[in-house]
């Protein structure tokens, strides 16, 4: 049983102030194994955001969070740090850090994943342009973002996941965006995957199941 | 017996310990799952058509089911199995340090070997279905150190239920009088005394096989079987003089023999 969380587009401060914090009360550490973050992380905006963030005590639960898209400052990586030291990031087109990839993979359990923002996938969130992506990266789970748009696809290369924004941020497509984030429970050769939305202030959860036939994507 | 564990009449205590292990392993399998394990199991047991879509190789979206608030794992609803699952990895971590120090002298508990390992994760399961069992109480340290007397004596009983047959290992002994287990040397020693032994050479040959069980007693009684098959197929090097000592001074009432330390 591994969990993963998988968040992004935030977009604080410039788009939105804080993840809701509905969200954060829920985002504790020490149940997250991984974090994976698909970019737009590190923007040096000099904002004291201190305040933005009143961080919470650590509980012991989120194993990995997967960050995707948005913006960033120092503050928002180290919170995520502190819900779980295993972050992974990959770069958005804000982000002027240039540490970050453009793509990046791991391993977890049975399955193998990449990240990869996806404002470098045109057209913007086109399923066939990921499934390529998917097969270039060689992945079975492809975590990506930028459309701010939850999306759970299934494609003869494997599953692309969008998690949406997190904090509701308004994207390039649309202003209508809910709160979203996605959290992976790994566990064999099944993933079980946790779409958290908040829709008119209330917490919404939704499960989505797959499985991974034993013979598919040689390890 | 006395602490009204088993009942007193012995043809009881068979049925007791069954039932009494059965309601152990269930109470495992509803305890001590993680909850991703318990949603599958669950899954499993609903397996329907909506989900088995989910698994077929058609393209598209996948489908979302709507779940309660406790069914996830950020849940924080105190019914919730996956906010009690995580209250709880803190008890076992704790149980899982204190276990690592209890009787480091002995190998039963403690060091890396399977068996170590084995000792204490049985133990583990059993302080933590204790800690679940009582919310009250839950763990507290030192639990760890009374359990160790109990489970020692628990599971020697089991050792003597899978007590190593002697056909797979005396077979060899008697009908090749000894031949495949000692040296040269060794053996010749050993026949001077079978051959000239006042008890006749069938007896005496008893005696030593039962004196080689009483030479290597305590190395059996802390081995688990794999270990103690091994040691009794490959026997280890003896003093052989010590060894037909002891197979002279067996008496047929053994049950108040005790090795000479």
């Amino acid at each position: 049983m591994v969990l993963v969380l998988a968040i992004g587009d935030l977009h604080i401060p410039h788009r939105a102030p804080d993840l809701p914090p509905k969200f954060k009360s829920m985002l504790v550490p020490g149940k997250i194994q991984h974090i994976i973050c698909t970019g737009n992380l590190c923007i040096k905006i000099g904002y004291n955001v201190s305040l933005v963030f009143p961080f919470l005590q650590v509980p012991q639960t989120a194993s990995k969070v997967i960050l995707l898209h948005g913006f960033y400052d120092q503050e928002v990586h180290d919170y995520f740090k502190t819900l779980c030291p295993d972050l992974h990031i990959t770069r958005g087109e804000y982000d002027e850090d240039s540490r970050y990839p453009e793509n990046k993979t791991l391993t977890i359990g049975q399955f193998k994943l990449g990240i990869c923002h996806g404002h470098q996938v045109i057209p913007w969130g086109d399923l066939d342009s990921l499934a390529m992506v998917q097969r270039q990266l060689d992945v079975d789970i492809l975590v990506t973002g930028h459309t701010h748009q939850f999306k759970a696809y299934k494609h003869e290369g494997g599953v692309v996941i969008n998690p949406g924004s997190a904090t509701g941020a308004y994207s390039s497509f649309t202003y209508d965006v809910n709160p979203s984030f996605v959290l992976m429970d790994i566990d064999g050769l099944r993933v079980v995957v946790y779409v958290y939305e908040l829709i008119d202030g209330e917490v919404k959860v939704d499960k989505i199941d797959f499985k991974k036939t034993a013979t598919a994507s040689a390890h | 017996m006395i602490l009204g564990y088993l009942p007193p009449s012995r043809d009881l205590w068979e049925k007791e310990l069954s039932e009494n292990r059965k309601k152990y392993a269930k109470l495992k399998e509803e305890l001590l799952l993680t909850p991703s394990e318990l949603a599958r199991m669950k899954e499993e047991a609903f397996q329907s058509n909506e989900h088995n879509n989910t698994h077929s190789d058609t393209a598209g979206p996948l489908i979302r089911h709507e779940i309660s608030h406790e069914d996830h794992p950020l849940s924080l609803g105190k019914a919730s199995v996956w906010h009690q699952y995580f209250e709880h990895t803190e008890i076992a971590e704790q149980i899982d340090r204190d276990l690592q120090r209890t009787h480091p002298e002995m190998k039963f508990f403690s060091g890396e070997s399977s068996f170590g390992r084995k000792h204490r994760e049985s133990m583990r399961n059993v302080l933590l279905l204790f800690s679940k069992l009582n919310p009250a109480i839950r763990y507290v340290q030192g639990m760890n150190e009374v359990l160790a007397p109990l489970y020692y004596v628990f599971s020697t009983d089991t050792d003597e239920k899978n007590a190593v047959k002697p056909q797979y290992y005396g077979f060899r002994w008697i009908t090749l009088l000894l031949t495949q287990e000692f040296n040269l040397q060794s053996i010749l020693r050993i026949w001077d005394s079978l051959i000239s032994s006042p008890f006749g050479i069938q007896e005496m040959l008893l005696r030593v096989c039962c004196a080689m069980l009483l030479c290597v007693k305590s190395r059996l009684l802390s081995g688990d079987f794999a270990a103690n098959l091994k040691l009794l197929q490959h026997y280890p090097e003896i003093n052989i003089e010590h060894l037909l000592q002891v197979a002279q001074d067996l008496t047929p009432d053994t049950s108040y023999y005790r090795l000479p330390s």
